[in-house]
C-alpha cells in the first residue's frame, strides 16, 4: 500500500506542477493587461466600482451584447447614463451574479438582458467566466457562482487549469498546424461597449452555419428559466425595469435555419412573463434592416450593426416610457 | 453517478480510504461499506429505483436458500420460477411494457381493428437489464447445482449492487464474484496500479473518443435523408468506434475500479474489431452477456432442438440473437440488429470449413497471432457489424432502411464535415490496441514489457492531459439505456 500511495502522490505532484505551468502561461497575459490597465473586464469593473450610483441603464449579456449596444447612442437619445457590462462568453448564471455585483454599486432604472441559446447551454468558457468573476468584490457571489452556478464541474474548472484553459490550449495547438497570423486589431472601448470596425469577409459568409437551435445546441431550458427568474425577481425587488432583447444575426446566417427555434422559444417564453422582449432581427425591420456587412463575424455586430441595434433599443425604451 | 463525473472523483477516493484505512479490520464491515457506497452510487441517479434492486436482492437471496434446501425437483422448479417471474416481470414492466402495447395496437390496426394508442409514462431504471441478469444467473446456477447459495446476506446484496458494475456490467457470475465477497481482500499493489491504468485507458476511450464522436454521429442519424452516401458510410463507421469506446471504456473503468478494492472481474472486451469472422466477434464483444446467453439461453435451446441437427443449432442461435436484441432495447430496430447477427452465422454453421476462433489463456489474452491475410477478413467482419449498427442506432426501422437505401443507391462522394480530430484519436486507439492485443487492455504494462519508466509516466500524464483538454461534451454512457 505504501508503494501505491507513494506512486499516487508522485503522480499528483507532477500533475500539479504541470497545471501550475499551464496556469502561469495562460494567466500571464491577463496579469500584464491588468498591470497596464488595459484588461477589458478590469476596466469595466473599475468603472462600476468607482463611479457609484452613476449608471441608469446597464446592459448584461455575452460578447454579442457588448458589441451591439453603444452607450454613447443610448445616452444622447434617452438622456441618461448607460454602461455595457456584457462580458465574453457570459452565461445566464454569470449574468445573474454580475447583476448582483452591479447592484451593490449602482442604482439603475433599466437592465437590458441579451438572450441567446449558447448563454444557457451546458458548455461554458470557464476561463472567461472566472476572469469576469475575479473582479467581483463580493466573495459570496464568487463562491455562489462557482458552486451553485456550475456545480462540480465548476469547482473542477476552478482548481484545474488544464480544464479551465482547455479551449485556449486547443486553439494554440490548432495554431501550430494552421498557417497565417491574425492581424492585431486596435480596440476601442466606450463605456463597456466594443466599437468594432471589422467587417465580415465574403469568404467567412460563405462558411456560415445555422444559428443555435435545439439540434445544434444543448440549450438547458431549466437552467435558463431558473436564472432568468432570479434576474426577474432581483430587478423587481429593486424596482428596476428589465428589458430583454435578442441581438441580431447576419441575415444570410439566419436564413440557413429551417426553423428559428431560438427566436420562437424566447418569443413564446417571454410572452408568459411580464417582461418586454424585443427580437432585434425583426423589431421595426422596415427602418432597421440588417445586412451581413453590419457584422464583424458570424454573430457579432460591428459599429454599423451596433448603430442600428442601439437605435432599436432606444425606440423600444421610448415605447416603454410612453406606455408607462 | 457517472464514472466521468466530478462527483465520482470525490466519491471514489473517500470510499477507497474508508475501505482500506478506516474499516479494514473486519470483512463484514468492509462489505457493509461497499453496499452503502453502491446504494449511494445508484441512488445518486434516482433514489426511488433502489427499492427495485433491494427487492430483487431479497427475493433472490431467499429463493437461492429455498432451492438449495429441498431435493424435490418440483419445489426447486417452483422457487426458480418465482425468481425468473419476478426478475423478468421487472424487466417486462419497466423496459418492454410500452413496446409490447404499441406493437399489439399496431398489429390490430394493421388488420383493420382500430385501437386507441395507450402508453404509460414509465422511466427505465438504469442498469435494470444488468442486475436482473446477474441475480437470475444466481438462482439458475443454484437450481442446476453449480453453485451453493450464500447465507451471508450482506455479501450477496453487495454482489448484486457492487457499484463498479451495477449499471452497465460486466454481468458477473456469482461463481466468480460472490466468493470474493466472502474472503478477506488483501491490497495488491500490482492489481491496483494496473486498475488505475485501466481506468485511465477507459476514460480516454469514453471522454476522448466516444464523447467526441457523439455529436457527428447524432447529427448524421438525426438528419440522414439530407446526407450523401459517403457521409452516411462514415457516420456508421464513426458510430462503430463510438459505441465500442463508450461501452468498453465503461467496462475498463469498472474493472479498474474493482481492482482498487481487491476484486477481479472477468474480461468483457477483447479487441473485438480485430475479429476475423462473426463467431470470433461475439467471443470478443460484450463477453459477459454473450457467455450468459450462451449458458442460459442458447445451450438449453440447442439441447431442445438437438434432433434437428444443424437447423436446430441455427434456430437456437437465431432465437438467442433475437433475445439479445430485445435485451438491448425495446424496439424492432434492436430485434432486427440481433436477427442480422443470427443470420451472419449461417455460413459458420452450415459450411464445412471451420472458422478460426480465438483461443484465450487464463487472463483472457490472445495466444494466436494474426497473419497479414487476416486483414481483409477483419475489414469484412467490421463492415458486416457496421451494417447491423445502422439498425442499432437508427430511431426506427424505416429510418434504418432509408439510411441503407441511400448508402447502396447513391455514389459515395467524399463525406462532408469529416471529424478529423476524432479520426486521429480513433487511429491512436486502434494502434495502441493492435500493439497491446496480447494484453488485457491498451495501457497494460506487465513486467515483461520493456517500456522505460519515464516513457510510461509520459504516456500517463499525456493521456490525462488529453482527457482534460480534449474531452467532448459529457454524454451518458450508451449502455445505461439498456
Amino acid at each position: 500500500m505504501k508503494n501505491f500511495l507513494k506512486k499516487i502522490g508522485l503522480f499528483l505532484i507532477v500533475f500539479i506542477v504541470i497545471n501550475m505551468i499551464i496556469n502561469y502561461t495562460y494567466e500571464l497575459p491577463a496579469k500584464k493587461a491588468i498591470e497596464n490597465k488595459i484588461h477589458k473586464n478590469f476596466l469595466k469593473w473599475t468603472d462600476i466600482h468607482n463611479n457609484k450610483n452613476t449608471y441608469d441603464l446597464v446592459t448584461i449579456g455575452a460578447s454579442r451584447a457588448y458589441t451591439a449596444f453603444n452607450p454613447k447612442i443610448l445616452d444622447s437619445a434617452l438622456n441618461l447614463e448607460s454602461y455595457n457590462m456584457g462580458t465574453s462568453a457570459q452565461d445566464i448564471a454569470e449574468s445573474y451574479y454580475t447583476l448582483k455585483e452591479v447592484l451593490d454599486y449602482q442604482n439603475p432604472k433599466y437592465i437590458v438582458l441579451d438572450l441567446f441559446f449558447p448563454s444557457s447551454d451546458n458548455e461554458h468558457d470557464y476561463y472567461q467566466i472566472y476572469s469576469n468573476a475575479s473582479f467581483f468584490t463580493s466573495n459570496n457571489y464568487k463562491y455562489d457562482l462557482v458552486t451553485e452556478g456550475y456545480g462540480g464541474t465548476g469547482v473542477a474548472n476552478y482548481f484545474i487549469p488544464a480544464i479551465k484553459f482547455k479551449n485556449y490550449i486547443k486553439q494554440d495547438l490548432n495554431g501550430l498546424f494552421s498557417k497565417g497570423n491574425t492581424a492585431k486589431q486596435e480596440v476601442n472601448w466606450i463605456k463597456g461597449f466594443l466599437y468594432d470596425t471589422v467587417t465580415v469577409t465574403k469568404k467567412q459568409i460563405d462558411k456560415f452555419t445555422p444559428i443555435s437551435d435545439f439540434q445544434n445546441t444543448a440549450f438547458d431550458e431549466v437552467r435558463f428559466k431558473t436564472y432568468f427568474n432570479k434576474i426577474k425577481t432581483i430587478t423587481k425587488e429593486n424596482n428596476i425595469k428589465l428589458i430583454c432583447v435578442r441581438t441580431p444575426y447576419p441575415p444570410s446566417r439566419l436564413a440557413l435555419n429551417k426553423v428559428d427555434d431560438e427566436g420562437i422559444f424566447f418569443k413564446e417564453f417571454m410572452a408568459t412573463t411580464e417582461i418586454p422582449f424585443y427580437d432585434l432581427n425583426s423589431y421595426r425591420s422596415a427602418t432597421y434592416k440588417y445586412n451581413d456587412f453590419d457584422f464583424s463575424d458570424y454573430h457579432h455586430p460591428n459599429f454599423r450593426g451596433a448603430q442600428k441595434a442601439s437605435m432599436q433599443l432606444v425606440e423600444a425604451i421610448k415605447k416603454d416610457i410612453k406606455q408607462n | 453517478m457517472l464514472f466521468n463525473s466530478f462527483e465520482f472523483f470525490i466519491f471514489l477516493p473517500i470510499v477507497f480510504v474508508l475501505y482500506w484505512f478506516v474499516l479494514n479490520k473486519k470483512l463484514s464491515i468492509q462489505n457493509v461499506l461497499l453496499l452503502v457506497a453502491s446504494y449511494v452510487f445508484y441512488g445518486w441517479w434516482d433514489i426511488r429505483f433502489l427499492s427495485l434492486i433491494m427487492l430483487s436482492t431479497i427475493l433472490d437471496y431467499y429463493v437461492g436458500l429455498k432451492i438449495h434446501s429441498t431435493e424435490e425437483p418440483k419445489k426447486r422448479k417452483h422457487w426458480l420460477w418465482l425468481s425468473m417471474g419476478f426478475n423478468l416481470g421487472l424487466l417486462g414492466f419497466f423496459k418492454y411494457f410500452n413496446f409490447f402495447v404499441d406493437s399489439w395496437i399496431s398489429a390490430f390496426n394493421s388488420i383493420g381493428i382500430e385501437m386507441d394508442p395507450f402508453a404509460l409514462n414509465i422511466i427505465l431504471p438504469v442498469g435494470i437489464s444488468f442486475y436482473t441478469f446477474q441475480t437470475m444467473s444466481y438462482s439458475l446456477d443454484i437450481h442446476k447445482r453449480k453453485l451453493e447459495p450464500t447465507k451471508n446476506f450482506v455479501a450477496f446484496a453487495t454482489f448484486v449492487a457492487f457499484f463498479p458494475q451495477l449499471v452497465a456490467g460486466p454481468i458477473e457470475r456469482a461463481s466468480n464474484l460472490l466468493p470474493q465477497f466472502l474472503q478477506r481482500r488483501k491490497f495488491n499493489n500490482k492489481l491496483a496500479v494496473d486498475g488505475l491504468r485501466q481506468m485511465l485507458w477507459g476514460l480516454f476511450k469514453k471522454v476522448i473518443i466516444a464523447d467526441n464522436c457523439a455529436p457527428y454521429v447524432n447529427d448524421i442519424f438525426a438528419d440522414y435523408s439530407t446526407q450523401s452516401s459517403g457521409t452516411l458510410i462514415l457516420g456508421v463507421i464513426i458510430f462503430a468506434f463510438q459505441i465500442y469506446a463508450d461501452f468498453s471504456g465503461y467496462t475498463d473503468i469498472a474493472i479498474g475500479t474493482a481492482r482498487l478494492f481487491g476484486f477481479d472481474f472477468k474480461r468483457n472486451f477483447n479487441f473485438p474489431y480485430f475479429s476475423r469472422n462473426i463467431s470470433e466477434f461475439w467471443k470478443r464483444w460484450h463477453i459477459s452477456l454473450s457467455s450468459w446467453l450462451n449458458d442460459y439461453v442458447f445451450t438449453p435451446l440447442a439441447i431442445n432442438f438437438r434432433n434437428y441437427k444443424k437447423q436446430g443449432i441455427f434456430a437456437a442461435l437465431f432465437l438467442t440473437f433475437l433475445i439479445s436484441g430485445l435485451w438491448h432495447g425495446a424496439g424492432w430496430t434492436f430485434i432486427i440488429w440481433g436477427g442480422l447477427h443470427g443470420l451472419y452465422y449461417i455460413p459458420v454453421i452450415f459450411s464445412k470449413k471451420r472458422f478460426t476462433s480465438i483461443s484465450t489463456n487464463k487472463s483472457g489474452s490472445n495466444k494466436q497471432e494474426f497473419a497479414f491475410s487476416d486483414i481483409p477478413k477483419m475489414i469484412l467482419t467490421f463492415l458486416m457489424v457496421c451494417l447491423t449498427y445502422i439498425f442499432f442506432r437508427a430511431a426506427s426501422v424505416a429510418d434504418a432502411l432509408g439510411y441503407i437505401k441511400i448508402i447502396f443507391t447513391e455514389i459515395p462522394y467524399w463525406p462532408s464535415g469529416v471529424p478529423y480530430k476524432s479520426i486521429l484519436f480513433i487511429i491512436i486507439l486502434m494502434t495502441a490496441e493492435w500493439f497491446q492485443r496480447g494484453k488485457e487492455h491498451g495501457l497494460q504494462f506487465n513486467e515483461d514489457t520493456k517500456v522505460p519508466l519515464a516513457l510510461r509516466w509520459t504516456i500517463y500524464i499525456s493521456l490525462l492531459l488529453l482527457i482534460l483538454v480534449f474531452s467532448g461534451q459529457q454524454q451518458q454512457f450508451i449502455y445505461f439505456q439498456f
